[in-house]
């Protein structure tokens, strides 16, 4: 029988308050998945251990360890691997998730597993972890790719390249050797109440040192970005701090996150935590507006493809208009307030009530 | 503040610093306007400003056609690079990440590597999965995503580069001069963003850099015009598979593990408002609103 390995990320830094919800939304297709293709799912769960004591034996927390059994059971897991990583002795707790902290094990499961597929969510730390692994495992790598089912119960990966205009298309079946997949947050939904808990393998060894050292970590101003379902962002059209602020009253009429294109930032109109592009931030909303920004491949490469865009922008030839959803043509400051009036009564539907 | 120590010895080795750069392309076989995406430009400045503070040679290698990567390569030297390398390859826009990797890994090995730079993501493709790859074939460690670079030494810091994210407030004051060559303990800062944090890491060499920032600050071009009328710096060195002692064949396998490229766009058309209450009932009645 075929397996899925699923890379599940631990939620919160420096103790883990169990998965992460992108791991959750990327086991739960993985559980899909493996039901279509008929194979088992093993989820790989590094646990922080805050206990030298247990570490040194190679033994997590018990108690945490059945509440992460349980949750990923329920999850869509029939195995759960779980690993110890080692809270450091001394310094800052809390490695972050990612190559330094989790590849050497995760390499270990894989050989253990021989999966056909590696799913892992497209977070900094699965695209840290996941090309590595290819490259070991000689493995096809496919960055956030959408999923269609093909014909005879076969996976199709669809993969958006050159801003999304153009895409690659790989079916699981035609392939000669496994694949590791990152997928992207915020797209998938955790699956709901397996029939049979998954069922603990033995605990794999920790992860020896590779040459990085941690030092520790400071807050990310933009972190809201990373997780918004809604995005409002500000384009290089966007001239004046007046002109921002309507930009600004119109994400909270929709209760969104706040962004800029790297352009607006480079200008010094926006702070450069909220630059949404290419070499500054990925983000995976469900509905993304674009104000008066072009649309270069430079800024909406960096948004998923499977976003909603609405594009505003006063010049009708502008490139966002051949790649967004819905436009309306017209100046900021003639359809922003119209709009909020309209919005009234009618949030997004991305946005739990 | 510790020091981190690589050599002891008065005279360090002369670091051997790589950045890997490539074309943009606006579709495939098509070059962009601009020559590199925004995270080559990224790693293209941060490797100039390493090679300044660290001292050693800085090499740009590119793999590709001469008509494509040339104009790339030139750009580098023009920026600071001290050698470019072209590597050709045939068929080689077609191999997929670990193909493309082992071409290169195979030049990295033949020029000497203490420090891979590169960029996190291509803006055409955008993978993410080179860097990655590099590091596992040469057996270095790696950080993706790095958003900047410092350098220290002994009991100093020296910062080479400009934030992406906002500074800490505990910051190094920015150098005003590239630093002389150093001698002794030498070691890398980088800071990622993941998770909802920003994250810092000391990083000793040999190691693969995956550049992500910082964006150009408003006063500072970015390396992204082509050179057509300047004559490159230095001669640009070639590299075949031949050169590499590599297999044609063998690594031309890779190139059927990428897929079949396909337009997204056919039949589709965005709608159009008449007025901001328009889109708004388009909204509604398509439930993207409630």
């Amino acid at each position: 029988m075929a397996s899925i390995l699923v890379y599940i990320e631990p939620a919160g830094y420096p103790v883990a308050a169990g998965p992460s919800q992108a791991s959750l939304e990327i086991l739960g297709e993985a559980r899909r998945m493996a039901d279509v293709l008929g194979a088992t799912v093993y989820a790989f769960a590094p646990m922080w251990t805050d206990s030298n004591a247990g570490l040194a034996a190679g033994v997590p927390d018990i108690r945490a360890s059945d509440a992460l059994i349980d949750a990923l059971g329920h999850g869509g897991a029939d195995r759960v691997m779980l690993v110890p990583v080692a809270a450091p002795v001394s310094g800052p707790p809390g490695w972050p998730a990612g190559w330094a902290a989790h590849g050497q094990a995760l390499c270990a499961a894989y050989e253990q597993v021989q999966p056909l597929l590696v799913l892992l969510a497209a977070t900094r730390a699965g695209r840290d972890l996941g090309p590595r692994l290819a490259a070991r495992a000689q493995a096809v790598f496919v960055s956030e790719p959408a999923l269609h089912g093909g014909p005879g119960g076969d996976v199709i990966l669809c993969q958006s390249t050159h801003g999304n205009a153009l895409r690659r298309r790989l079916s699981i079946e035609s392939l000669e050797r496994p694949a590791v997949v990152t997928l992207p947050p915020g797209t998938y939904s955790p699956a709901h109440g397996a029939d049979e808990p998954a069922t603990m393998l033995q605990s794999l060894a920790p992860a020896p040192g590779t040459g990085i050292e941690y030092l520790g970590s400071d807050a990310d101003p933009g972190a809201d970005l990373d997780t918004a379902r809604v995005i409002v962002v500000a384009g290089a059209g966007v001239d004046t701090a007046a002109t921002h602020g309507l930009v600004s009253d119109l994400a909270a009429a929709l209760g969104a996150a706040l962004g800029a294109t790297p352009a607006l930032c480079a200008r010094g109109l926006a702070p450069r935590h909220q630059a949404i592009g290419v070499g500054a931030r990925h983000v995976a909303p469900a509905l993304y507006v674009v104000c008066a920004a072009s649309g270069s491949p430079a800024h909406l490469g960096a948004v998923s493809p499977d976003a909603t865009i609405i594009a505003i922008n006063a010049d009708p030839a502008a490139p966002v208009f051949r790649v967004a959803s819905y436009g309306i043509v017209g100046r900021l400051e003639q359809v922003i307030p119209d709009l909020i009036a309209a919005l009234a009564g009618h949030p997004p539907a991305a946005v739990p009530q | 503040m510790t020091t981190s120590t690589v050599a002891t010895a008065d005279a360090a080795p002369a670091m051997r610093i790589v950045v890997l750069l490539r074309r943009l392309y606006h579709r495939p076989g098509k070059p962009d306007a601009c020559l590199l995406g925004r995270c080559e430009q990224a790693a293209l400045a941060a490797a100039v400003r390493l090679r300044d503070a660290l001292g050693g040679t800085l090499t740009a290698v590119a793999l590709g056609e001469a008509m494509h990567e040339e104009p790339t390569l030139a750009a580098a030297l023009a920026a600071g690079c001290d050698r470019a390398v072209r590597v050709h390859a045939p068929a080689c826009d077609d191999l997929d990440y670990l193909g493309t990797a082992e071409v290169l890994r195979a030049a990295v090995d033949r020029l000497g590597c203490d420090l891979l730079v590169c960029g996190d993501r291509s803006q055409d493709q955008g993978h993410g999965a080179l860097g990655p790859a590099m590091a596992e074939l040469l057996g270095m460690p790696h950080l993706t995503g790095v958003l900047d670079v410092d350098i220290q030494v002994e009991d100093r810091d020296i910062q080479v580069a400009d934030g992406a994210a906002e500074p800490a407030e505990e910051a190094a004051e920015p150098a005003a001069e590239p630093a002389e060559p150093t001698r002794g303990g030498r070691a890398i800062l980088a800071r990622q963003r993941n998770g909802g944090r920003i994250h810092r890491f000391r990083c000793v060499p040999p190691v693969v850099l995956c550049i992500q920032g910082p964006m150009p600050a408003p006063d500072q071009p970015a390396p992204d015009q082509p050179a057509t009328d300047q004559a490159p710096a230095a001669p640009i060195d070639h590299l075949s598979l031949d050169d590499l002692g590599l297999d044609a064949r063998i690594i031309g396998h890779r190139g059927r593990l990428i897929g079949q490229l396909q337009t997204t766009h056919e039949g589709r058309r965005t709608v159009m408002a008449t007025s901001p209450a328009d889109l708004v009932t388009r909204l509604v009645a398509d439930h993207v609103l409630r």
